[in-house]
Formats: structure tokens, C-alpha cells, sequence
């Protein structure tokens, strides 16, 4: 704090500030505090699994992902998790669409209802999820009688992904959808075009960024998700066995550069989400005037 | 001109509304939609307390006389009443000094605060073990002094501060930046001192929000699964949260007993949307607009 | 209304002018009534029919398109056979940036653009499609006052220009006045009167045309035998055909004068006096409290307290 007075005798030029001043107190306790925590907490445990990888080599991290269990589950991960997030971006797209545009009784509770896989814990909505769509389920019963199996199937894991994803995807495209201004449309009708066309071409443009945000925020969370797949997914290696989970069992087995391993490609990848939803948001923002 | 007030009956062919989509097509498109929510979230929801009940209250009540239910609920209280009042102190300071002041790198320290959320709750585990574990950085050291972090409340207390993180400071920064600082410098300027003004003046003004986050902080501590899975060694009776305890009973086929704990949890999230729903609609101008989960 | 003409939709705020316009364009139905274009009955047609050019008061710009794709929009939104081909749409966008003076602009987006700059976009947007009938909402109403009037005269100048038939809304009477062929007074809901800023302002119908355009006293008065008396003296202003007794005489500042106590209508004390653009304008303050304005070119200054006369020149009376 007292680095921003500059001594009587200081050169015309007093160096830069670390930060701009100002009279409200607390700069260093709450800076100090915040940057201890974050660093205790967050990136000392960060580095060393960043220690653990570099350990191990590029090398020894492909040798880990090229293992034919570890590049099923990988490749299981992420495939799922992309097309449930697709999935959960039309179907969200459409509940932000319908939460916002249209008045409907009990649109505040269907409203509210959006946050529930936010709100319940990933194991009660995984065993919730593998009773409903087990094969003598609610749910799985009738899916049997088709011939659909999804419980302890690749179909169980996209299920209970897209359950966990679809409240991003919802509340991302939500406020950008209440903020379209109505008369935008109402210019596009009075230039003659028809309802469609004034949809396609005026309203979903701009709402394209937020949809690949929604879309990139519910693959990170597919991708990463445990708790709530694990239990419909019967978990059979090679078949509908998760990355996350093949880390737990690798630490069970005291193999902590396997799991090591795994979780610096799952970190790289969730960096990558993180990257490309900043780029997207740029974009948005050099070209639109708004996220 | 005059003509727009003659009084002619109007014919029934009025332009429809040029911003909306005919009444048909919006039933159709709420149909689907509430029907969607309806199987996909809400039947997951009803499901656990159809199973928790599905032998009567006797069996309900049953699964809590257990002594090991009973310490996963001892436990996971614990667990929160440590970890949410850490976040919440860390929160408030982060957002304080995010949000009133100005220096280079502001940007990057909150991406830094927002990593967990982005981290898989597993991987969030991993990294203590990797820290605390028997081969971990560590771990040598914390065995030849005899101290207990991995497989015991420092280890579960730890991962779930780091999956919770976020929550407070996330809701804050936004809602303080937009406050401005213009308040507290009046306070200042009428000879409040500096802790005087945060306690009448900032406080105030953020207590929705940090009471929304509060909640949702608790909500997550209280059920996190992954990362406490990692690092709690699933001892029975000790370090076992409540939702590790679902996880063993249904491992068990004893799904009554398995939702009849997640029901309390399943409980624990209804109230947290009904709190925060109405939060929300009725303190909206107090919570920070730009919000994103 | 005819064809070619400005007409300026002047009213009040809430005295249903943006109502009206967006009842022409078919943005909302009327709840009786017809609008006819020319002889044809438009009252039932969807508003993508109607060939209007709409120009709303914040602009409504389509922001992910470039401000040579908003021009054309309406071009690229006809049906494929009455869409032009592709270079003549490219040509008339063209002409229609040198119309606006943005030349070079076309592959702007409108975040990179001025308040100003946007609105006139939204115009040639609107005129792209040659519409029967071009409407303006409040078009100045986001601007600061300077972008303002030069907008104002450059929009009168595209008028002269092209002779498009235009309704324009605003509550800004100076700017009513300044642009109108004729100007349409509203309140609530109701068209009070129609006519040239000249007749309007000379001959208003109502007290309520009257008090819109400009500031005015009210004078308790007798009219009697044809004349308007006040405080039993007699004034220039004539009493309509079959109007006797107390009646309210409306002055505007300009038509009093400050003259000598025993030739005055009105007396009271200066309470205060000002110079403003060329003119003294004088406040004064009537026995039983009511505060008049007077307008003079004269220039005498008069200390508060000071006590004056007041005849008046001219005024008006409504039945």
C-alpha cells in the first residue's frame, strides 16, 4: 500500500503503481488472503499433478492413453459427452426459448426446476437415474420391451450426461434470448420478411455464440462427470467404463502415474473447453458489441 | 388520416402479432418442453423418494437408526460447516479486493479462482492424493510425523473447499463491480473507518447475494460425490459422507436404505431451489445480473 | 393524408402517436377503424404486406450484420421472383450509402457506428424497399441535440429529394414545426387538429393544441357582445359566434405588453427578468399569486418588486 506514495524528493515520473490508487483500505489483507487461498488450495494441489505428469514424459502420458482400456474409456468420455451436449444444447435451447418467450402457467416452477441436476447430488441422481432405466425400471421397462437397453449401456452414460449438462446449456441462452429486442423483429417483419425467415436470419444469429458456450460448458462437465454416470453405467471395461472412473480404479491400485496420466489429458482437454469458450465469447464481443 | 377513427366494426382478419408464433405452435413447443422437463429431471427426482418409501416409513425411518447412516450425516455436516464458512470468508476478501480496486492481471486471478469448476470432481480428488498420499509429494513427511490428511477429515475438508471453491467469490465479484466503490467512499468521506463502512455499507448491499451463494456452496459441499470418493478411503462409520453412504448401500442392493439417505439430501436440494428461486425473483436487482452457474 | 407529403404526429408522451404509427405499419391491430393506402383498404393485411418502411426510435438494427446487409435485407427478404438480381441489389445499396452520406460504410458492422450514423442506416434500410409509406418513430429522440438538428435538415433535405410520403412521430414541438408539411396534433388517443405549423400555431382548435405548442397564460375574461373583456376593459381578442359570458382567454408571452397602470389589463410586480437569445423575457407576479411571462424586445430592465402593467395584444378563446 505505501509503495503507492511517492517520496518528496521522487523523479518528476514516479514508477507505476502496482494498482491504481484509491481510498478504500484493505487492498493488501484481502489481496494477501485471496492470493494464499488460492494458492494453498487451488494451484499448489494443480502443480502437483502438473509434477506427477511431467514425471512421467509425453511419452509415458501417451503410453497410458494408448492402453486399450484407458483409449475406450477416453474415447467413450469424450464421444458421449459431445453428443449429449448436442443434445442438450437443441432441447435447452428450446426450454430457454419456451421459458422466456412464452407466458404459461407454472412457468416460474418449470423455471426453477431447469437447476435440479445443479442442485442434487450427482450420486442421488445416478442411482435415481440407473433405477428409472434399469431394465425392470419405470422408465427402462418399456424401453426393454423395444429392445432398447440403456442402463450398463453407452445410452446410460449419454443419458446421465445430458442430465447434468442440460442446465448449462439452458441458462447460458436464457438471458440472451430475454434480451432480444422485440423490435428487431418487428423491423425485419415491416421489411417484408416472413416469420421464418426473420427467425433464422435475425433472431438465432446472434443467440449462435451463447449456444456454443451452453454447448462447450456442458461437454466440459460431461466429460469430467462421476458421480451421477457411474451407477447406470455398469461400468463393463471397454464397453461403458469412463475415464474418471478408471482414474478412482488406477489409485486403487496404488498406480498413481496411470491415474496421473489420465487426468493431465482430461485437464488438457477441459483447458482447451475453457480456451475455445473465451475465443467464442472475444469473438462475440468484437463483432456484436455483447457476449 | 381521419379515417382510423371511424367507428367501422373491424373484419376478423387481424395481422397476428408480428413477434410471437401462432397458438398452436407455441402449445406444441411448451408441451415438449414441459414434457422433456418433466421426464428427464423432475421423474429422477420423484423416483428417489418413491424408492425411499417403497416399503413403507418403518423401513424409512429404519435406515436412519443405523449408527454408521448416522455418523455420514455427522460427518457431512462437519465437512460443510468447515468448508462453506472458509469459502465464504475467502469469497468476500477475493471479491473485495477484485472488485474495489484496480491492477493488471485482474482478469487472470479470476480464471485462477474459476479453475475448479472446470476441473473433473475425480481429478479434483486426485490431486490431493497426489499431494497427500504414501508416494505422494507429501506424503514421506506426513508419515514420519504421524499426521493424518489422506483417508480422514483433513483430506475430505480439503477436496470438498476446492470443488466449492468458486461459488461465493464467482456470485460477489460481478455483484460488487457493479455496486462500484462510490458508497463506501462517501462512508469514508463522513469519517467511517474502513471496517465501519464494509460492515454498514458493503454488507448490506451484497447480503442477498452472498446469502444465494451461501446456499448453493452448501448444497454442493453437502453432495459432493467424486472428489471426496478419492480421497475418503471409504472407512464405514468414519469417513464416510452421506453420499458415499448412498453409494455403499446400493452397492449393497439395499436400495431402501440407499434412498432413503439420498432422500434426505434429494430434500436438502428442493429446499435449496425453493430458497433460491425465490431469491431470486424477489431480490433480483440485488443479485449480481451477469450471474452464470 | 396525401401523397408526397411530410406529416409530423405531434403529441404528448402516452397520447397514442407511436401507437398510431405502429397501427399503419401493421405492428398493432387497431381495435376499430381502417387504415387505407391510397384507396385500398391495408387493415387486414399482415404488416409483411404492407410495404412499409419503419424507422424505429433505437434503431433496431439487425448487430451480426454488416451495414450493407441491413440495407438489403428487406431486398433479400422478397421472393425470389420479385428479388432483384444480386448486382442490382449491390447497386441500389450502393446508391442508397451516398444517399446517407456513407459512402464506404457498407462493410461496417453497427457496434463500430455513431448513434447518428446508425439511425441513418435504419432510413436507408427503410427506403430500400420503396415503401408506400416511410415512418419514423421518434426519429431524433436517442440523439444528443446537436447530431439532432443536423439530422433534422438533412432528413427534410432526402424528403425534398426523393418526395417519399412520410409520418413521423415526435413530442418535440420545435421539431414538428421546423420539418412538417403539416403537422397532426394527438391527445390522448384523439386527433385534435391537422394543418400546416402555420395554421396550427396561428389558429389552434383547443386549449389543448394551444398549450402543446408553446407556453401560454390563462386570464379569467367575460366575452360580451362580441369582444373579450378583462377586469371590464376591453381587448383586441374577438369572442367566437355565440359565446357569452366567463370565459377563459389563453395569451401567449409575446402578446402581452408592459405598459403604463391605468392603460393595463392585468398589474402585478417583476419577480424576475432575463435576457435570452435576443429577447428580455420578463416574469411577473399577479396579485393572487399567478406568474406571468411576458416576452419583449425592448431591453429595459426592471428591478424585482418593481410594479408594471400588462395590456394584451392578442390571445385566444375556445367554445
Amino acid at each position: 500500500m505505501a509503495a503507492t506514495l511517492a517520496p518528496a524528493d521522487a523523479p518528476p515520473r514516479p514508477p507505476r503503481p502496482f494498482r491504481r490508487p484509491s481510498v478504500l483500505p484493505g487492498f493488501g489483507l484481502s489481496f494477501g488472503y485471496t492470493l494464499a487461498c488460492l494458492g494453498l488450495v487451488v494451484l499448489l494441489p494443480l502443480a502437483a499433478l502438473v509434477a506427477r505428469a511431467s514425471g512421467l514424459g509425453l511419452s509415458g502420458i501417451w503410453k497410458v492413453a494408448t492402453d486399450p482400456r484407458v483409449a475406450s474409456a477416453l474415447k467413450l468420455s469424450f464421444g458421449v459427452s459431445l453428443l449429449s451436449a448436442l443434445v442438450a444444447s437443441v432441447f435447452g435451447f428450446l426450454v430457454a426459448w419456451v421459458l422466456t418467450r412464452y407466458e404459461f402457467p407454472g412457468r416460474k416452477i418449470v423455471d426453477a426446476a431447469v437447476d435440479l441436476p445443479f442442485a442434487l447430488p450427482t450420486a442421488v441422481a445416478g442411482i435415481a437415474l440407473a433405477s428409472l432405466y434399469a431394465p425392470d425400471g419405470l422408465v427402462g421397462a418399456p424401453l426393454d420391451r423395444l429392445g432398447i437397453q440403456v442402463a450398463y449401456t453407452p445410452i446410460g452414460v449419454f443419458v446421465a450426461m445430458t442430465f447434468v449438462g442440460l442446465p448449462f446449456a439452458v441458462r447460458t441462452v436464457q438471458p440472451l434470448i430475454a434480451e432480444i429486442d422485440k423490435e428487431i423483429e418487428e423491423a425485419s417483419a415491416t421489411l417484408g420478411a416472413s416469420r421464418r425467415s426473420t427467425l433464422l436470419k435475425v433472431v438465432l444469429p446472434p443467440l449462435v455464440p451463447a449456444v456454443l458456450t451452453g454447448f462447450a460448458l456442458a461437454f466440459a462437465r460431461g466429460v469430467g462427470e462421476y458421480g451421477s454416470v457411474i451407477f447406470i453405467a455398469g461400468n463393463l471395461p471397454y464397453v461403458s467404463e469412463i475415464a474418471p472412473l478408471l482414474i478412482v480404479i488406477k489409485l486403487s491400485e496404488f498406480d498413481y502415474g496411470g491415474a496421473a496420466a489420465i487426468a493431465t489429458i482430461m485437464l488438457g482437454i477441459s483447458f482447451l473447453t475453457l480456451l475455445a469458450i473465451n475465443l467464442i465469447q472475444a469473438w462475440s464481443r468484437r463483432r456484436f458489441g455483447y457476449v | 388520416m381521419s379515417e382510423i377513427f371511424s367507428p367501422v366494426r373491424l373484419p376478423d382478419s387481424r395481422p397476428a402479432p408480428v413477434t410471437g408464433e401462432g397458438r398452436g405452435v407455441r402449445t406444441v413447443l411448451i408441451g415438449i418442453a414441459v414434457a422433456f422437463l418433466a421426464l428427464f429431471l423432475v421423474l429422477p427426482l420423484g423416483a428417489v423418494f418413491a424408492q425411499a418409501f417403497a416399503h413403507g416409513i418403518g423401513a424409512y425411518l429404519d435406515a436412519f437408526r443405523e449408527p454408521d447412516a448416522l455418523s455420514a450425516i455427522r460427518l457431512t455436516l462437519t465437512v460443510a460447516a468447515i468448508a462453506v464458512p472458509f469459502n465464504l470468508v475467502f469469497g468476500v476478501a477475493a471479491s473485495w479486493a477484485i472488485a474495489k480496486f484496480e491492477f493488471p492481471g485482474k482478469t487472470f486471478l479470476i480464471t485462477l479462482i474459476d479453475l475448479p469448476f472446470s476441473v473433473s470432481p475425480v481429478v479434483s480428488g486426485l490431486i490431493y492424493v497426489l499431494l497427500f498420499g504414501s508416494q505422494g509429494l507429501f506424503g514421506g513427511w506426513l508419515q514420519a510425523h504421524n499426521i493424518q490428511i489422506l483417508f480422514a477429515l483433513p483430506g475430505i475438508v480439503l477436496a470438498t473447499i476446492f470443488v466449492t471453491f468458486p461459488f461465493v467469490a464467482r456470485e460477489l465479484i460481478p455483484l460488487m463491480q457493479e455496486q462500484g466503490s462510490s458508497e463506501e467512499e462517501a462512508a469514508l468521506t463522513l469519517g467511517a473507518s474502513g471496517f465501519h463502512a464494509f460492515r454498514t455499507v458493503t454488507l448490506p448491499n451484497i447480503r442477498w447475494g452472498l446469502l444465494y451463494s451461501v446456499l448453493l456452496c452448501n448444497a454442493r459441499a453437502m453432495g459432493e460425490f467424486g472428489a471426496v470418493s478419492v480421497v475418503s478411503g471409504h472407512i464405514r462409520g468414519l469417513t464416510n459422507t452421506m453420499p458415499l453412504h448412498v453409494e455403499i448401500l446400493y452397492n449393497e442392493y439395499n436400495f431402501v436404505a440407499a434412498f432413503a439417505v439420498a432422500s434426505l439430501l434429494a430434500a436438502l436440494a428442493l429446499v435449496t431451489l425453493v430458497v433460491k428461486s425465490a431469491l431470486e425473483w424477489r431480490f433480483s436487482d440485488d443479485l449480481a445480473a451477469g450471474r452464470r452457474h | 393524408m396525401r401523397a408526397g407529403e411530410l406529416l409530423g404526429l405531434l403529441g404528448p408522451s402516452g397520447s397514442g402517436k407511436t401507437t398510431l404509427l405502429r397501427i399503419i405499419a401493421g405492428l398493432d391491430a387497431p381495435d376499430r377503424g381502417r387504415i387505407l393506402f391510397g384507396g385500398d383498404d391495408a387493415t387486414g393485411l399482415p404488416v409483411q404486406e404492407r410495404a412499409v418502411g419503419f424507422v424505429f426510435q433505437h434503431y433496431a438494427l439487425f448487430k451480426h450484420m454488416s451495414v450493407a446487409d441491413n440495407i438489403a435485407y428487406g431486398l433479400n427478404a422478397r421472393r425470389r421472383a420479385e428479388r432483384p438480381a444480386k448486382a442490382e441489389i449491390k447497386r441500389r445499396v450502393g446508391d442508397l450509402l451516398d444517399l446517407i452520406r456513407l459512402s464506404g460504410f457498407g462493410d461496417r458492422y453497427p457496434s463500430q457506428l455513431s448513434g447518428g450514423q446508425r439511425q441513418r442506416v435504419a432510413l436507408a434500410r427503410a427506403l430500400a424497399v420503396e415503401p408506400r409509406v416511410l415512418l419514423l418513430d421518434e426519429p431524433f429522440g436517442a440523439l444528443d441535440a446537436q447530431v439532432r438538428k443536423d439530422l433534422r435538415r438533412w432528413l427534410r433535405e432526402i424528403h425534398d429529394r426523393t418526395g417519399q410520403t412520410t409520418i413521423f412521430v415526435t413530442h418535440d414541438q420545435d421539431e414538428a414545426l421546423e420539418l412538417s408539411d403539416r403537422v397532426a396534433v394527438l391527445d390522448r388517443g384523439r386527433l385534435e387538429q391537422v394543418g400546416t405549423p402555420d395554421e396550427v400555431q396561428e389558429n389552434p382548435v383547443s386549449a389543448t393544441v394551444l398549450k402543446f405548442l408553446g407556453d401560454s397564460v390563462e386570464v379569467e375574461a367575460i366575452a360580451e357582445g362580441g369582444r373579450v373583456l378583462v377586469r371590464g376593459r376591453e381587448t383586441p381578442v374577438a369572442a367566437p359566434a355565440g359565446i357569452i359570458g366567463p370565459v377563459k382567454l389563453y395569451v401567449r408571452p409575446w402578446q402581452l405588453q408592459l405598459v403604463e397602470l391605468d392603460a393595463a389589463h392585468l398589474s402585478g410586480v417583476v419577480r424576475s427578468s432575463y435576457r435570452s437569445q435576443g429577447r428580455q423575457r420578463i416574469e411577473v407576479e399577479e396579485a393572487g399569486g399567478q406568474i406571468l411571462a411576458v416576452e419583449d424586445f425592448d431591453g429595459v430592465r426592471y428591478a424585482p418588486g418593481h410594479p408594471v402593467g400588462l395590456r394584451i395584444n392578442g390571445g385566444y378563446v375556445f367554445g
